[in-house]
């Protein structure tokens, strides 16, 4: 009798496990922790909304770990973070171009990474239409990360942290393209700079010097078409009158189009943390911001496609430069460059 | 010990009933249809052979080494009215090289159809909507990552016509918005067919790789060797290989 009691009690056990594998498909336990992206007063709402990929700490702590993870490349030495420098504003500083896999360079300047969830568009040539497929792209590129989609999942795969990091963040299942990049947009998409001296100008915190008041008034009138707050970006493609380099032969937009009409347009680049960013235009050809007002103030060329709002230059005097310098150094985000939330672990 | 294996029993049962019920989910009682279209690579009605010279209606010769093309949303009409299909699953990238590729399995509560449809290529919203799993994983390098959108179909090969390097051929096609839209809806027509339950009807729909270059628009290798992005190009191949499609057989079994 003794035996028999002991089969029935290990058939309740084996019921109850079943019942509980049974519940387990349907989420299971240690459900993530909810992020908040909040939008800033001010700012326009944004274009990614996290939509089927709700933003968790588990999410963002794993798109933090494949952005700074060298294993995404081909030989291991270029992460995400090799050309996006968090001192840099998550540009590549002092590069006109950047470095890539096997001693090769990119061919276009690399934007800074903040406000990205604003965009319609990513890339110089707006190429890419939604905030989660752009990884791929430095990720397969010959020139730059050299791998390829399937090689990264495999190591990944094969790494216990990652393995249940991935659980961590997006429950049972495999580890796939999909998950590292909504992953990786969970982390990039949270990057947001408005904690310059502008914004707490804006929230009645701080006060410009008269240069920079005088800088921000120029500012307005003679750049903020293109440029426009609180972005500082309208995000359009414009040709500004660069002449082409014989070597990139690059048309920007067209590229991507396909029509003449977009010939040598490219993005517009947001201006918030400009002086942290150098060089600066799709190429880099600019060493300072001032050798970009100098482009518009005198040697825009002209061009079927050249924007007509820089196509007779803009005129501003040497004082306004100035005064028009002090301003955008105002747009510098402190806070954002040195937040460790979005610095690597170690 | 008579009792303890009736108890046994007892909680087998509750363990697996609990289970099924997740497994199946809503149980329909009508009485249901199954019709399976296969997709078979073929140049001019021959199962196609990978790495089989061939000969093109410009009289080109060529192999080929990749063939693949997304179709989705299959469906069947009868005198033009669309019955009332439940796909497996929204889109399938057929691959010539992987023979597990090639089918899809639909069911329908209606007996009798004298037509099928199909789309071959991603919707509009599916190639601006971010990540995606599956059958549209990037991973399977049918996506463009340069200019965000997928290739609809890839035929890949070698020609002693390429002017390209080691005389190949690729040709990569997609678009999915505008006046570069690649997305081509195909409509056949069969005999009529009546569907038995508990059988399960195949669709047998060749894919003539030779429509490539010639179904509407003479195509030459020798002028174009590649298309690797959306335009008028794309276009034209798009609406030749939209012609590739034929009934081979229907068979009910």
């Amino acid at each position: 009798m003794k035996r028999s009691i002991l089969y029935i009690l290990s058939l309740l056990f084996a019921g109850l496990f079943a019942v509980e594998s049974c519940k387990k498909q349907d989420g299971g336990s240690g459900a993530p922790t909810p992020l908040t992206f909040t939008v800033p007063d001010g700012f326009p709402a944004p274009v990614y909304t996290f939509e089927n990929n709700t933003p968790t700490e588990q999410g963002f702590q794993l798109g933090k770990k494949l952005f700074y993870d060298g294993r995404l490349s081909k030989d291991g030495n270029f992460p995400c973070a090799s050309c996006h420098q968090q001192f840099a504003a998550f540009a590549t500083l002092d590069h006109p171009l950047s470095h890539g896999f096997d001693n090769q360079f990119t061919t276009r300047n690399a934007p800074g990474l903040f406000n990205i969830a604003w965009m319609k568009t990513l890339h110089w040539d707006g190429g890419i239409n939604h905030i989660e497929v752009q990884p791929l792209a430095p990720l397969e590129a010959t020139n730059e990360m050299a791998e390829t989609i399937d090689n990264v999942i495999a190591k990944l795969k094969a790494d216990a942290t990652y393995r249940q990091m991935f659980k961590a963040a997006f429950g049972e299942g495999e580890i796939d393209s999909q998950r590292m990049l909504k992953a990786l947009a969970q982390f990039v998409a949270m990057i947001v700079s408005n904690d310059s001296k502008y914004d707490r100008v804006k929230k009645g915190q701080a006060t410009f010097t008269i240069a920079e008041e005088s800088g921000y008034k120029i500012f307005q009138a003679k750049c903020a078409s293109c440029h426009t707050e609180p972005l500082f970006t309208d995000d359009s493609f414009r040709n500004t009158g660069l002449a082409l380099d014989d070597v990139l032969k690059d048309y920007g937009r067209m590229r991507i189009t396909g029509d003449p009409a977009d010939s040598l347009k490219f993005k517009v680049p947001s201006l918030r943390n400009v002086f942290a960013t150098f060089p600066y235009g799709h190429d880099g050809r600019f060493y300072s911001v001032g050798a970009v007002i100098d482009h518009y103030r005198s040697s825009v060329i002209n061009s079927a496609t050249t924007d007509p709002l820089v196509k007779n230059k803009i005129p501003i005097s040497d004082y306004e430069k100035l005064d028009l310098l002090s301003f955008l150094e105002t747009l510098t985000d402190s806070t954002l460059i040195n937040n460790t939330r979005f610095a690597a672990n170690e | 010990m008579k009792k303890v294996s009736l108890y046994g029993i007892f909680f087998c049962v509750l363990i697996f009933s609990a289970c099924q019920k997740e497994l199946t989910g809503n149980v329909n009682t009508a009485r249901q249809y199954t019709v399976r279209i296969t997709f078979q690579p073929a140049v001019n009605s021959q199962a196609l052979a990978i790495g089989e010279t061939y000969q093109n209606d410009l009289g080109e010769d060529y192999t080929v080494t990749a063939f693949r093309f997304y179709a989705a949303y299959p469906s069947l009409k009868n005198n033009n009215a669309a019955l009332n299909v439940t796909n497996e699953k929204k889109y399938r990238l057929v691959d010539a090289g992987i023979s597990s590729s090639v089918s899809f399995t639909i069911t329908t509560a209606d007996s009798v159809f004298n037509g099928l449809s199909f789309q071959v290529g991603v919707d509009s919203i599916d190639n601006v909507s971010g990540a995606q799993s599956g059958d549209l994983d990037p991973g399977k390098g049918m996506f463009w990552t340069w200019n965000s959108g997928y290739v609809m179909a890839k035929l890949e090969g070698t020609s002693s016509f390429s002017s390209m390097p080691a005389n190949e051929f690729t040709y990569h096609v997609g678009g999915f918005s505008g006046v570069n839209n690649s997305i081509r809806i195909i409509a056949l027509s069969t005999q009529q067919v009546k569907l038995n339950t508990g059988h399960t009807t195949d669709i047998i729909v060749q894919a003539d790789i030779n429509k490539w270059f010639s179904g509407v628009h003479a195509l030459k290798i020798s002028d174009n060797a590649f298309v690797h992005s959306p335009g008028a190009l794309a276009k034209q191949y798009a609406d030749n290989y939209a012609t590739m499609f034929s009934i081979a057989e229907i068979v009910s079994e």
